[in-house]
């Protein structure tokens, strides 16, 4: 999903960069209220699995490849301000020292993986948990669906770019089919990928998962005054769907 | 408690390194998504390829993580909410 140099025009590139500039300024505020003394070295833990995970790229077809992108795996984990964060350092060496990424394209890529994977996998977790039962077992799950949809979703962004400031003269329904086509496979992946990492952090450390916090709260909440004063009350409404 | 927590870190920059320094030699070399269909568009790479300063292969692979994980550490610590009048702060 890198952007190389010279797919997109001048005008566009610098939009993005604009776009990814002032997402990163946003982030650097809204990280303050995800990040505390746990949490920081995990943000710096995420950022550098995403760096390696992304070196990894998996077949998905015929001479076709793709790569975790981690943006809904950092926002689930983190937090989608520090997701942000997380995949622009990776970005930034990536394009600075490996020639991953083209240097005008950094903003794009900022963009694409950093904000709309990031964001986009993060709204359909929340969306997902909604859904499922309220456990934290969830959250493996509804981690997996955004990862799933952020794939295709940061494609349908690129060839929306490529639509607008494409350097080649491109039927956008064409561009459009092909770019969510291949990349909801590659999506497929990076759910499972997502779910599979997000379930193992789950499973020995919730406290630090940013995602399972509030479920974490919610069942603390209902389950301290429970078994405070009436431990038959409790286990009797358990597997009823009152809550 | 502190021990365990040890632990888990330790764990986990393990599998990170194990991802890093065991997979990448079986990682697929084909075209990734946007390349693949960047080919078959006729979509032309216009810029002079860069050469890239470091490979993921080996050190590069080495020097790359640390990197990140340096330099996400100490954004994400110098971020952080300080937590004032736990036990456990700072």
């Amino acid at each position: 999903m890198h952007v190389p140099d010279g797919f997109l025009d001048v005008p566009t590139s610098v939009a993005t960069a604009v776009v990814a500039a002032t997402a990163i300024g946003l982030s650097l505020r809204g990280a303050r209220r995800e990040l505390d003394d746990r949490a920081a070295p995990l943000a710096g833990l995420v950022a550098t699995f995403i760096f390696a995970a992304q070196m990894i790229n998996f077949p998905v077809a015929a001479g076709t490849s793709g790569h975790l992108i981690g943006g809904a795996l950092a926002a689930v984990l983190v937090g989608p301000w520090t997701a942000t964060l997380c995949l622009t350092v990776v970005l930034l060496v990536q394009g600075l020292l490996f020639a991953d990424g083209g240097l005008t394209a950094l903003g794009t890529n900022i963009t694409l993986m950093g904000v709309v994977a990031g964001w986009t996998g993060y709204a359909v977790f929340r969306l997902a948990l909604t859904l499922l039962p309220r456990r934290v077992g969830s959250v493996p799950l509804a981690a997996g669906f955004g990862g799933f949809v952020s794939v295709p979703v940061a494609a349908l962004g690129f060839a929306g770019l490529f639509t607008v400031g494409g350097t080649a003269p491109i039927d956008p329904g064409t561009l459009i089919a092909a770019m969510v086509g291949v990349h909801t496979l590659i999506g497929i992946g990076e759910g499972v990928l997502t779910a599979l990492v997000v379930g193992s952090v789950v499973a020995v450390r919730p406290d630090l998962v940013h995602g399972a916090r509030r479920l974490r709260a919610a069942a603390a909440a209902a389950a301290a005054p429970a078994s405070a004063s009436a431990p038959a009350e409790a286990a009797a409404t358990r597997p009823g769907p009152t809550p | 408690m502190r021990a365990r927590g040890r632990l888990w870190w330790a764990i986990g920059v393990l599998v990170t390194v194990l991802v890093a320094g065991v997979l990448s030699p079986f990682a697929s070399t084909a075209p990734d998504g946007l390349e693949r269909v960047a080919n078959d568009q006729g979509i032309a790479y216009q810029s002079v390829a860069r050469t890239s300063l470091l490979s993921y292969d080996g050190i590069g692979g080495v020097v790359g993580v640390t990197l990140v994980l340096g330099t996400a550490l100490l954004l994400a610590w110098a971020l952080r909410r300080r937590s004032t009048g736990s036990p456990r702060g700072r």
